[in-house]
Order: C-alpha cells, then sequence, then structure tokens
C-alpha cells in the first residue's frame, strides 16, 4: 500500500461530470463509483436515466463482486467497510394506468416503491415541447386556457371535459392528440396536494436516500417528458428559490440518447432538440445546485455541451483518434494533458481512467474501486429478473389504481355557461363532425363568447355550489311569490 | 478492548500479522472502537451461525435451504456484517480462496471441533493489533 497514492476527487463540486469511453470500457461503472463517492459527501442524487437497459434500480443491489474487492484490498490493504454496500432507494414509477403491474418492487425499510402523479397546473409549455416538439401559440393558448380556467383540485377527467365542451376546435391539435388525451388516459394528470405528487422539498432533504426514476412504465413519447418535468421543478422552482439545499446530482447513463445533435427536421428530432437544449441550461447553472453526471461513448455526441464546464472529465479507453482528439485537443493545447497521455487512452484497462479535473492536469487512474452497488452484466436479466432472484418481494398497487379510476370516473366540476345553456342535456361527445359543429356553434354562440370573456375568473363552479344556487333562487322565488299572493 | 496473549499466541499472530501490513510490537493488543464492537457483532453472529451448523444434519439440502433463508433474515438486522458473513459462507462453501488459506483452514478446524476460541477467530476474521492505516472506501475511489 506504500507505493500507492490514493485518489480522491475534487470536492466542493463546481461543475458537471461526464464520463466517455468505448462499448465495454467500464464507464457507467466508474459512472457510479464516483457518484458514490459524493452521495457519502452528503450530495442527494437523483438517477434520471438507466439508459437502454434500465440500470438505475441496480442501486438497491449490493454489488456482488467479491472476488473483484477481494483483490482491491489486496492492493489498498484492510479496508474500514467492506465494499458492497447497501444504499436506502426509493423507486419512483410515474403512473402510467395501462403500462403498470399490479404490483411493484418494495422491501422497506431501505427500499421502498412511490407511484408519481402530475399536478397539472405544474405543466409548462416547456414540459409540453419535450412531447409533441413545435408548440403552436393555438396550443399554447388552449393549455393556458386550461391552467387559468380550472380550478387546482380538478382531475385530466375536467380537462377532457373542458376540452370536449369550451374547447372543442381545438380538437385537431397536437397537444390533445398527443399530450392531453394520452395523459388523460393515462390518469396521470391530478389536482394540487394529490397524494403521489411528488414532494420535491421532502425527497431532495432526505440525502439519505437514492432517488431512481424508473422509466420501465414510461410510454416511450413521455419519457423525456417525465425527465423534463422533473428536472425543472426541482431546478427552477426548488434550488434556484433555494428552498432546498444545493447539493444535487442528477446521473444519466448513455446521455447521447438524447444529447446527440440531430438534424432538427422532423417532430421527433425538435423533441430531441428542445430536451437537450434543456439539459444545457442546467448544466450551465449547475453551480446553482443541480450537477450533470452521465457516461456516453464519444464527446462528439456532446459536443457543444460540455465546453467550458468541465469541472470532471473522465476519460476510459477510447480507440477512435477523432473522439481523443474532440476531447483532448484543447486540454492538449493548454497543456494540461501530454500527447503521450493521449496517445495512452487509446488502449487502458477497463479499470484504468484518465482524470481532468476544473484547473489540473490530467492524472491515471491505475484502478478505480468497483462500484458499491451492482452494475449491469450480461449475464444479469433486468432488473426485474434479479430482483425476483435476490428478494422477491412486492407491493400491491391495485387498491391506488382503484383509487385513480374513482376520481377519474365522474368530473368534478361543471362549466356554468355550459350548464346555463345546455340545461340536462347530454353531454356525451357527437361522433360525427357535423354534429361537433353544431354543439360547437349551440356552446360557443356569440352570447356565451361574450359570457367566457365577462366570466374569465368565474366560468366554473362546482356541483354543490351550482345546486345550492338552484335551490336559493328556488327559495327566493317561492318567497316572492307568498308575498305577493299575501299582499 | 484489551487481550493479553502468551507469547506463543503472539507470535503466532505476528506472522499473520505481518502479511497484512501491521505491527505488533506489544504483548496488550490494542483494538480501535470501532473494531471492539465489530468483533462483538462478528462473535454474536459467528456463534449463531455455529448452532445452526450444530442442528443441521448433513447433506440435506432442505436443511441447507432452510438455514440460508435464516441466515437471511438474521443478517437483515446487520447490515453491515451482511458481507462479511456470506464471504464466510462462501468460504464453508466452495473452494474459492482469497489468498489466504490459513483463513479458511482455521475456520474449518473451529467448525469441526465444534469449538470457539476467541482469539484464534478473531485472527483468521480481523486483523489484529494497532491499525496503522485503514483504507476508506467512502473517502476514495481509487489510486494513482
Amino acid at each position: 500500500m506504500s507505493d500507492i497514492k490514493l485518489f480522491k476527487p475534487l470536492y466542493p463540486l463546481t461543475g458537471n461530470g461526464y464520463f466517455y469511453g468505448r462499448v465495454g470500457s467500464g464507464k457507467s461503472y466508474k459512472l457510479k463509483a464516483i457518484v458514490e463517492y459524493y452521495y457519502e459527501k452528503g450530495f442527494k442524487i437523483w438517477d434520471m436515466f438507466g439508459g437502454k437497459r434500465g440500470e438505475g434500480p441496480f442501486w438497491v443491489f449490493p454489488s456482488d463482486e467479491l472476488k473483484l474487492w477481494k483483490e482491491y484490498e489486496k492492493e489498498v490493504g484492510l479496508m474500514k467497510h467492506f465494499g458492497p454496500k447497501e444504499y436506502d432507494v426509493m423507486l419512483v414509477y410515474p403512473y402510467f394506468k395501462d403500462e403498470l403491474p399490479d404490483q411493484l418492487p418494495q422491501k422497506k425499510p431501505k427500499i421502498s416503491s412511490q407511484l408519481m402523479t402530475i399536478y397539472f397546473k405544474d405543466v409548462t409549455i416547456k414540459d409540453i415541447s419535450f412531447v409533441i416538439g413545435q408548440v403552436s401559440p393555438n396550443a399554447k393558448y388552449v393549455w393556458n386556457y386550461i391552467v387559468k380556467t380550472l380550478p387546482d383540485n380538478a382531475t385530466g377527467a375536467d380537462i377532457l371535459n373542458l376540452y370536449n365542451k369550451k374547447l372543442k376546435r381545438y380538437r385537431d391539435l397536437n397537444l390533445f392528440k398527443n399530450f392531453i388525451e394520452p395523459l388523460v388516459y393515462h390518469q396521470i394528470l391530478v389536482g394540487k396536494n394529490y397524494k403521489y405528487n411528488l414532494n420535491f422539498k421532502e425527497i431532495a432533504k432526505n440525502k439519505k436516500e437514492i432517488f431512481v426514476l424508473c422509466d420501465d412504465y414510461i410510454p416511450n413519447e413521455f419519457k423525456f417528458f417525465i425527465m423534463g418535468y422533473i428536472l425543472r421543478k426541482l431546478f427552477y422552482d426548488y434550488i434556484m428559490k433555494d428552498k432546498v439545499h444545493k447539493h444535487n446530482i442528477a446521473m444519466f447513463r448513455e446521455m447521447s440518447l438524447f444529447m446527440k445533435v440531430v438534424d432538427s427536421s422532423n417532430q421527433d428530432d425538435v423533441r430531441v432538440q428542445n430536451f437537450r437544449n434543456f439539459i444545457s441550461d442546467i448544466a450551465r447553472y449547475a453551480r446553482s445546485g443541480l450537477y450533470i453526471f452521465g457516461d456516453t461513448q464519444s464527446p462528439a455526441e456532446t459536443r457543444g455541451l460540455i465546453e467550458g464546464q468541465d469541472d470532471l472529465l473522465c476519460i476510459s479507453e477510447m480507440p477512435s483518434a477523432k473522439d481523443r482528439e474532440i476531447v483532448c485537443e484543447q486540454l492538449r493545447k493548454d497543456r494540461r494533458i501530454s500527447s503521450r497521455q493521449i496517445a495512452y487512452i487509446s488502449t487502458m484497462q477497463p479499470c484504468e481512467m484518465v482524470i481532468i479535473e476544473r484547473g489540473k492536469k490530467a492524472i491515471k487512474i491505475k484502478k478505480v474501486q468497483p462500484p458499491k452497488t451492482k452494475c449491469w452484466k450480461q449475464d444479469d436479466g433486468n432488473f426485474l429478473t434479479i430482483w425476483k432472484r435476490i428478494h422477491n418481494e412486492f407491493i400491491d398497487i391495485r387498491k391506488d389504481k382503484n383509487e385513480l379510476e374513482d376520481l377519474y370516473a365522474e368530473t368534478n366540476f361543471v362549466i356554468e355557461n355550459e350548464y346555463e345553456v345546455a340545461g340536462e342535456k347530454n353531454n356525451d361527445i357527437s361522433n360525427t363532425e357535423k354534429e361537433i359543429m353544431e354543439e360547437e356553434k349551440e356552446i360557443l354562440g356569440n352570447n356565451n363568447k361574450k359570457n367566457i370573456n365577462n366570466t374569465k375568473t368565474k366560468v366554473i363552479k362546482s356541483k354543490k355550489e351550482i345546486e345550492l344556487e338552484r335551490s336559493r333562487q328556488l327559495v327566493e322565488k317561492y318567497s316572492k311569490l307568498n308575498t305577493e299572493e299575501l299582499l | 478492548m484489551k487481550l493479553s496473549l502468551t507469547e506463543n499466541e503472539l507470535n503466532k499472530i505476528s506472522i499473520d500479522a505481518k502479511e497484512r501490513k501491521f505491527s505488533i510490537d506489544k504483548k496488550e493488543l490494542l483494538y480501535t472502537k470501532e473494531y471492539s464492537n465489530k468483533c462483538n457483532y462478528f462473535i454474536q453472529n459467528y456463534r449463531f451461525l455455529l448452532s445452526i451448523f450444530n442442528s443441521l444434519k448433513d447433506n440435506e439440502e432442505k436443511e441447507t435451504e432452510k438455514l440460508k433463508n435464516k441466515l437471511k433474515n438474521y443478517l437483515e438486522n446487520y447490515e453491515e456484517l451482511f458481507f462479511k458473513l456470506s464471504n464466510l459462507w462462501i468460504k464453508f462453501n466452495t473452494k474459492i480462496e482469497y489468498g489466504k488459506s490459513a483463513i479458511k483452514n482455521k475456520i474449518n478446524i473451529l467448525l469441526i471441533k465444534n469449538e470457539l476460541k476467541l482469539n484464534e477467530f478473531i485472527d483468521s476474521t480481523y486483523s489484529i493489533g494497532k491499525v496503522i492505516s485503514m483504507y476508506d472506501s467512502d473517502e476514495n475511489i481509487g489510486y494513482t
């Protein structure tokens, strides 16, 4: 042990951490080892993206690499704590009704699963752009109208109701077809203070517990939306406003999936571009308290993101000369890395790493400590398979599903004008375009348009309030009659 | 925790201790507070393990499975020791050796004799003597 020099990454952190290397060079493995180091330093870990293999929830399994740890112990000497560790983990499952199974993995007190719903008024136009790409002025108007009109405790069902009655003419909007309708169908949009809305303040406070976003049951088209929503809320609404501490790390594997610069010719690319810009913004202001840690194969895939923010650049084996040039050229000019070191990167062993910290020269790490938790291996299978093999304990969420089903079964609010005009009219949506147009004319006639404008702040009332008002009117009517009769 | 050892015992331990790069130059061996606690826990676990072993019938798969489950439940209360014990478990049941065959032999001897020799046991599972330095896996991520 006397001939080796131990290595500690820089602390306090002042920027993001990027890990580069070819497939199988151990970059995810090193990413985790370093994130675990910062966890011990008191950082809250937000594991946002587990890559295509869904490695996020692997935090729940202590490393089974006993042999590796023993070998490591031989080199560094007796260890204070034995390597593998079991962390407190919160597995967060966004509520997508049809996608979620009836049981979720849970093993208290260390590992808990939590459903996630979203307060619809928290959703911004930016979030929507992660799903539909370009948000048209009409779509902006419609979403703002919904947010402004409905009360705080409305649900997705009320949004649909409002849409079917007041906003029918906008049914062809991308916003409705690809955002509102599917989200309402999956019952994820709920009112304020619903028990499964994430309480960011409390979650951030509990630094001991690792937050893991499980995206196995999120439809592909909503993955950016969920990640973006969580990060935006956390960063702009809590960290930037000093409502929570400034020690947060958002962790991503395979960043190239969304950081790759692509041709912005179709809608999907616009979505990726929007999300990329959003992550770049957060990365730029990392020092405000949310640091991005992620790995990717080629620095070319994240070009433009890292320049100027490379506080912790970790390079694993990188055979491509072009990649080496992109990541090292500027550093070489600044004399922070030598040509010999650059050449060495092309043939490094998986346990080795070259690390470049802010303002310092490149350092070669001869051996990186193995992560304390499990990393994906070819023979393992996915998270659920391993969970069944090791813990096999689950929590039943059918009750929660029924609760949300009930919440969505009835609309809680009716539109006052609609109620008055349409009376007992059947509210079912007619199928033919003609009928729709007729209804639209009826509901959105000139008089009612005026009403909408005049009653911007009081468009809707709860059913109870309306009944109460009606009974008051009846009482007044009868009391007048009686007085007249008496007179 | 202080332990007084005989000259013979000390010599024997010193050989192991040298292997592990620790120095022992006094007859009274000092344990850090943390080590003392860990040793106590470990001994407690070890006794429990031994009692289960004694109640086992030879070569019965069901019994072994039962033991594993019992062990698993029991170990939940001792998170830190989980891996140390599972490691021990591997040593009992497989031919995997991590370079220190002496450890395995000592444990086997203890099992066969079915008695607990404390000093030997501690020697075979934990380093003894004044700790010069230990690697903290929470504070480092590798070496250069």
